[in-house]
């Protein structure tokens, strides 16, 4: 097990140069090729998803819009190497991350990607650089390497003032820039956001979109499900899900 | 993932700081709830506490029991004459006259001849009544035995010297009084070369003995109790012994005279070899067996008692055990209970964690982290309140208490590795959840 994730780890160090020094923009930092979902219901299969394909170049800026139940959610779990695809190839940076063992994906999710909750999911016992903290702890960096980290992203999503509160002594939409703050500590190469202003008032909920036209704009590539229109409108990129199928895609790339 | 993995694992990843930070994030999660993490940990509490307390009397207990079973000498064999409780067999003519009874020179002497092993026997006879220094007297006893009798009872000389072979066989009136003896008898000046007299005969003294220390120890038990010529002994040659108060001992008693015939009030049989002991003292019942018609003696074997004293030490050691390990173990079922119950509340922290990059392994650490600063804090304080109990009770039950360092040291790797064991499932438990299901969950 420890070869095989220093073989991960090596291949995906090796990605990096090669895909820059190939014009580094046209290599997708996300490709899914046919991803179906099954869940198992009782006595039959529920196709969650059937049959996606799709790629994500870097530094997109992707909203994904659909009826309740056309399987968003499935598909961010499998973008966000938390579920596996039951049939399918899943290749981020490169890298086919579809039956990778669980401590592997434990590894991609820490290193690779950035997740924003609907309802924050901050750790109620830690403080706010504590939790901003939390991905770098299973990263191995030291408490002062962390601090390093943390403190400039309390004071870019404007919390410094805050660091050593609690979750509970925050409002939503403070809670939600601390749970940003925490999806940048890794500097992942694609941050993942499921309805994240669907808990917040519109004030609040303009705030972080704000935020995230900010970090579009500074290169990361953003991915967010809403079900705000409105909303979709300012992503350069919409997909609309429908019944586990991708039914409409603005790939502003033209690919 | 099986559980030497993960432990190798862990191991492999841990740095000092790690384990630092893991620990400070258990107690963080322990401190949310703190009422209920004290409860939890109180069972350990009283597990480790009461195998230390409960240790530490049973040890002293035993060493104090130990302590006058050897005072008595591991390979002495030794014998008393008893007053035999039903005279019927002596016949009713014998009654008013003269009562004879206990051990006798026969006795002693076929001991000597048959018994293999015996190496010496010190024989004593005791006359009881006052004994004086001019005007004043205390209620003692004069006891006739010889001169090889402190060497043999491990009884120190504390001043002068015993008395001589050659004082024994020329019958001189000389004396050793105990210390206690001395003090009361002489509290002021120099017992040496003074006289004591009893009845009619006076004995120069010689020395002075130290105590009995079963005798001492008992003593200091049973506090202020009035008559007791127990320790007030002036100890003269046997021989002397018999020549000045003769054979037959009168006591007044209740209004009437009592005459008592004894030839000899103790023997004490020195055995060479510890394993000849129990076999001579077998030897010694049949020969006694024969030749007294009633059991007007009786027979203490100090290592029998010494053994029987380590059987039910150990006995007493095992029923403990379990005890503990009971009450360890309903510490560790509560602790388990409670960790469970933590896991399930905890389920969307766990789905976080796993998002945020979290391998199942560095769950498993973190819970069975937690449970072993509970478990591990409990056995903490049940040591600290295991080491104040038996404290207490040297203190207020004047109790010899025994802490052995391994006990609490013992007593609380144990907690620990409860700690470990009942926090193996919950851990798992955690680990093994669906990280999806688990960040969906309220
Ligand atoms: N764990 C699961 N077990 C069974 N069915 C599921 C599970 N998760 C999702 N589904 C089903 O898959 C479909 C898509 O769900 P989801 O991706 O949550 O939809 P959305 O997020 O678009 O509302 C739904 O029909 C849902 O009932
Ligand atoms: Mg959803």
């Amino acid at each position: 097990m420890p070869e095989s994730e220093a073989a991960l780890t090596a291949s995906a160090q090796q990605d990096e140069p090669v895909s820059s020094s190939q014009s580094g923009a046209d290599d997708p930092v996300i490709e899914l090729r046919g991803v179906e979902k099954h869940y198992q219901m009782g006595s039959f299969v529920v196709k969650a998803l059937r049959g996606v394909d799709l790629k994500i170049f870097p530094g997109d800026y992707m909203s994904i819009l659909g009826p309740s139940g056309c399987g968003k959610s499935t598909m961010l779990n499998i973008l966000g190497c938390l579920d596996q695809p039951s049939v399918g190839e899943y290749l981020l940076d490169g890298v086919d991350v579809a039956q990778l063992p669980d401590d592997h994906l434990s590894s991609v999710r820490g290193k690779k990607l950035g997740f924003i909750f609907q309802s924050y999911n901050l750790i109620q016992q830690l403080t706010v650089l504590e939790n901003i903290e939390v991905p770098l702890y299973y990263q191995g960096f030291t408490e002062k390497e962390s601090r390093e980290i943390s403190v400039p992203l309390a004071e870019k999503v404007g919390l410094v003032a805050r660091s050593d509160h609690k979750p509970t002594e925050l409002s939503g939409g403070q809670q939600q820039r601390v749970a940003i703050a925490r999806a940048l500590a890794n500097d992942p190469s694609v941050i993942l956001a499921d309805e994240a202003t669907g808990n917040l008032d519109s004030k609040s909920g303009g705030d972080i979109l704000e935020i995230f036209d900010q970090l579009n704009a500074d290169g990361k590539t953003l991915i967010m499900i809403t079900h705000d229109e409105t909303m979709a409108d300012r992503t350069s990129r919409v997909l609309r899900l429908k019944d586990g199928e991708i039914a409409f895609d603005t790939n502003v790339h033209g690919r | 993932m099986s559980f030497a993995t993960v432990i190798s694992g862990s191991i492999r990843e841990l740095s000092f700081f790690r384990l630092r930070r893991s620990v400070v994030l258990g107690i963080k999660s322990l401190w949310m709830h703190k009422l209920r993490s004290f409860l939890t940990a109180l069972g350990i509490v009283f597990g480790v506490a009461s195998v230390i307390s409960m240790l530490a009397i049973g040890e002293g207990a035993s060493f104090e029991a130990q302590q006058q079973i050897k005072d008595l000498g591991s390979q002495n064999i030794i014998l008393e004459s008893v007053k035999p409780s039903n005279t019927t067999t002596a016949g009713e003519q014998e009654r008013s006259l003269i009562l004879e009874y206990g051990l006798t020179y026969k006795d002693i002497s076929q001991i000597q001849a048959t018994v293999p092993g015996v190496e010496v026997t010190i024989p004593s006879r005791q006359v009881k009544d006052f004994l004086w220094n001019k005007s004043s007297s205390v209620d003692g006893i004069a006891l006739g035995t010889v001169p090889w009798f402190p060497m043999m009872k491990n009884r120190d000389i504390l001043r002068g010297r015993f008395f001589t072979d050659m004082e024994m066989d020329d019958r001189s009136p000389v004396c050793v009084l105990t210390a206690s003896l001395s003090r009361n008898l002489f509290p002021l000046d120099e017992p040496i070369g003074k006289t004591v007299r009893m009845q009619t005969s006076y004995f120069r003294v010689v020395g002075v003995v130290e105590d009995d220390r079963a005798i001492a120890a008992a003593e200091s038990e049973i506090e202020g109790s009035g008559e007791n010529s127990d320790g007030m002994e002036m100890m003269i040659p046997i021989t002397t012994l018999e020549d000045h108060f003769g054979e037959v001992l009168f006591k007044y008693r209740s209004g009437s005279f009592e005459a008592e015939k004894v030839e000899l009030h103790e023997v004490t049989a020195r055995i060479e070899k510890p394993e000849q002991v129990m076999p001579a003292a077998q030897a010694i019942q049949h020969i006694l067996e024969r030749n007294h018609k009633d059991i007007d003696y009786k027979m203490t074997v100090p290592l029998d008692l010494l053994q029987r004293a380590e059987r039910t030490k150990q006995i007493f050691n095992i029923v403990l055990g379990s005890i503990a390990a009971i009450s360890l173990l309903v510490g560790g079922i509560g602790i388990m209970n409670i960790m469970l119950a933590t896991v399930t509340e905890r389920t969307r922290e766990i789905g976080i964690r796993r998002a945020l990059g979290a391998k199942k392994k560095d769950i498993i650490f973190q819970f069975l982290i937690e449970t072993v600063i509970l478990s591990g804090a409990g056995g903490l304080l049940g040591v600290g309140v295991g080491l104040a109990i038996p404290m207490l009770v040297t203190h207020f039950a004047e109790m010899v208490t025994i802490i052995q360092f391994w006990a609490p040291t013992l007593a609380f790797t144990i907690s620990v590795a409860i700690g470990v064991l009942f926090g193996i499932y919950p851990a798992f438990r955690a680990a093994d959840m669906n990280p999806v299901e688990a960040l969906r969950h309220e």
